[in-house]
């Protein structure tokens, strides 16, 4: 080959790859700014289809009423770890994040450690916030910004088979008490030989929720505190369940969300489960015998003055700081999620029962859908009733992964899954080796 | 002329190795410095980061997990290599032999769960070993009266639902790299043998196991990356937590302090622990087997 030729097209090749590489580099700034209709470009990652499609049909609804600020929604469902991976490692390289994304409350944590890379929603959030439920906002707020809006409240109510308590002879109404509640639990085992219910060893929402409901926690004045008297009252409760009332087992697969535990409840071998109002979405999906035959009720208490319902789980929606139009993008997601139209489509469409709780107790909440259908046409009147009862255990403290990686290693193992310690020696234990590690950070 | 001539050979092939060369440095070399830097250092959030000298390194002596951790990896590695070196083998060994039936078949069989995603194939076996009496394993077990087994709750059983996806998944590889080195085996070699008088058995010792020695070095080295650095099987199990850290692996606790507590700085120390235990390994590993030697 001519050797200038040869040249020519070594320097052609190198010449042609760095264009291309800078023609990716550039392509990021070439989308800010408007479209030629006058939309705005806004990217948006989710782990969950179906909040994919509620904000599709949220982008559509915004460009009806708002023809000035219309936006150019693109959506992306990716799995649920690898959303939270790459949204991390482009917040930590300053490039590459989307303009929205949904944060699981769990990973929230590790999102607003140190500066949050995020937008503050609180300019865009003012007038609804009266009629948000506040402890849902404070789950993503710090130092006083709120960086997140959740999609629902998590309501936590105990939902019963009502079918296999009445062979039993059990009326649910009248549980009041978590006394009550192992009293029928031993009638119903005696009678029918199945379990009330099934325990966690790998998921918290029900140790959490039967702390959050002593209206206690896990911290105290921002240290650890994991062996309260209101965690080991809690954790001993569901070890004297399994191991000395022997009215429960530990939960088959590890927790109360999988495919092995919504089996085992749609056949009918468990009575009852303690779970955010979500679940209903599980059941409706998953446990297709139990239509009509479900029953929504508080949750039991350990003594009078606690509370009847506590909240769990959560995704909030959070706009980054590396959003192109930033406070389009705060408005946009607190319109879709806190507007009325809005958050009854997060009832209709996502069966949640919506962050905006002013309108649980009007009539298009009765209408009918698949969750009326199973449930019946009441089922806000309960979660009303305990609106203003929801407590939640921190877990979006940087600390807060640690404590729960923690119990559900040690901890829970050792005291639901395997009798190999009581509910007292596991959380100090618990306790000792969690502020050896506070302490080391 | 002739200089420019003399100095464009001697430019093309640098040019021609770039695109390697460049990728390595981009892409391998640079987050695996970055990654021993931000080993020494304490990283808050996003963009903070300070460095914390040996902070990291006395964390991870104290870590129990990372003990936990080791062990899980070091007796894994132990079995997948007891398993995945002689049967592979044997099994290329007789698919080998001329005039076994459905040979193309029984190859393909074997070579079939490589091409399963593991996320998928962990799943189902993540339903086989339930300890419910429905589950695979424990109906099989039911036969003779043993069970229900908690598989994947107890340290020995999590061991052996490890090992058995493993070798469920590896046999058809390694099968493929014995088979091609039986392959390149002349037949002269066994005619020899033959005609000093050596059974079928004397062959497959003195002239078959010898011969494939380079392969069975290369299956040994990459079986060890893969032990030590074993993650989703592991994940899919039992998810970043397992009770008592029956299937904690190495990378399981690397990726928990990244993504689960945000804690880069003390990720990259795991990170770099497990790079020292392997290459340590397998130093050991190609010492004994004198690798180099010859």
């Amino acid at each position: 080959m001519n050797m200038r030729f040869s040249k020519k097209l070594a320097f052609g090749a190198i010449a042609l790859a760095s264009t291309v590489v800078l023609a990716a580099c550039g392509k990021g700034s070439s989308d800010s700014g408007k479209n030629s209709d006058g939309s705005t470009d806004l990217t948006f990652w989710t782990f969950v289809d179906g909040q994919g499609t509620f904000f599709k049909d949220a982008a559509k609804a915004w460009n009806k009423s708002h023809p000035k600020q219309k936006i150019n929604l693109k959506v992306s469902v990716l799995p649920f770890d690898q959303e939270n991976q790459k949204l991390t490692v482009a917040l930590k390289s300053g490039s590459g994040a989307p303009d929205i994304v949904d944060v699981e409350l769990g990973q929230a944590a590790i999102q607003l450690k140190g500066t949050p890379q995020y937008y503050s929603l609180n300019s865009a959030l003012k007038p609804y916030r009266s009629v948000l439920q506040k402890s849902r906002l404070d789950n993503f707020t710090k130092d006083g910004k709120t960086y997140g809006l959740d999609y629902h409240v998590g309501e936590v109510v105990t939902y019963y088979n009502t079918d296999l308590l009445k062979k039993a002879g059990i009326d649910y109404t009248k549980i009041k008490t978590w006394a009550d509640y192992t009293k029928a639990g031993e009638q119903l085992k005696a009678k029918t030989g199945k379990y009330m219910n099934e325990l966690e060893y790998a998921g918290m929402f029900q140790l959490d929720s039967m702390v959050a409901q002593q209206k206690a926690d896990y911290y105290k004045d921002g240290k650890v505190d994991v062996n309260n008297a209101a965690v080991k009252r809690a954790l001993q409760m569901q070890h004297d369940w399994i191991y000395k009332d022997k009215i429960a087992r530990s939960a088959v697969g590890g927790n109360l969300d999988n495919d092995q535990f919504f089996a085992e409840m749609n056949k009918g071998n468990v009575a009852s489960v303690t779970m955010p109002a979500w679940y209903m979405q599980r059941m409706v999906a998953h446990m297709p015998k139990l239509k009509n035959k479900v029953a929504i009720a508080p949750m039991p208490v350990f003594q009078q003055g606690d509370y009847q319902t506590a909240g769990g789980g959560g995704t909030g929606t959070m706009v980054t700081n590396q959003a192109k139009n930033k406070k389009l993008a705060a408005k946009f997601v607190v319109w879709a999620k806190a507007s009325k139209g809005q958050a009854y489509k997060i009832w209709e469409n996502l069966g949640f029962d919506p962050i905006r709780t002013d309108i649980w107790s009007t009539d298009r909440m009765k209408a009918d859908n698949d969750y009326t259908e199973y449930f019946g046409k009441d089922i806000f009147d309960i979660y009303s009733k305990l609106s203003d009862q929801v407590h939640v255990v921190t877990k979006t403290d940087s600390f807060a992964p640690t404590i729960n990686d923690y119990i559900l290693k040690n901890t829970l193992p050792s005291t639901i899954l395997k009798d190999k310690m009581t509910p007292t020696k596991a959380l100090d234990t618990a306790q000792a080796a969690l502020k050896k590690q506070q302490s080391n950070q | 002329m002739q200089k420019k001539k003399f100095s464009s050979q001697k430019i093309a092939p640098y040019l021609f190795v770039a695109p390697f060369v460049i990728t390595f440095l981009v892409f391998s070399l640079y987050p695996f410095v970055s990654a021993v830097v931000m080993s020494f250092q304490q990283v808050n959030g996003f963009q903070d980061a300070t460095f914390v000298g040996l902070k990291n390194y006395r964390t991870l002596f104290q870590d129990g997990d990372f003990y936990a951790a080791l062990w899980n990896v070091a007796r894994y590695t132990f079995w997948t290599l007891l398993i995945l070196i002689p049967l592979p083998m044997l099994v290329a060994y007789v698919l080998n032999q001329k005039g076994i039936p459905f040979k193309g078949f029984f190859r393909s069989v074997y070579f079939v769960p490589v091409l399963t995603s593991s996320v998928i194939a962990g799943l189902i076996f993540r339903y086989a070993f339930s300890s419910e009496k429905t589950g695979v394993f424990n109906q099989w077990l039911s036969v003779l009266h043993i069970g229900p087994v908690d598989w994947l709750n107890s340290p020995h059983t999590a061991m052996f639902a490890l090992v058995i996806i493993a070798v469920w998944r590896w046999l058809g590889t390694n099968m493929i790299y014995f088979l091609s080195g039986l392959q390149g085996i002349s037949p002269e070699l066994y005619e020899s043998a033959s005609m000093d008088g050596a059974n079928s058995w004397q062959k497959f010792w003195f002239v078959t196991i010898p011969m494939l020695k380079p392969i069975t070095i290369y299956v040994l080295t990459i079986s060890i990356m893969a032990g030590f650095s074993l993650f989703n099987e592991s994940y899919v199990y039992w998810g970043a937590q397992s009770p008592n850290n029956v299937g904690t692996t190495l990378v399981t606790l690397i990726y928990k302090a990244a993504f689960t507590n945000g804690n880069f700085g003390y990720s990259c120390t795991l990170g770099v622990a497990l790079f020292v235990i392997v290459v340590v390994v397998n130093l050991i590993q190609t010492r004994i087997m004198g690798l180099f030697r010859d």
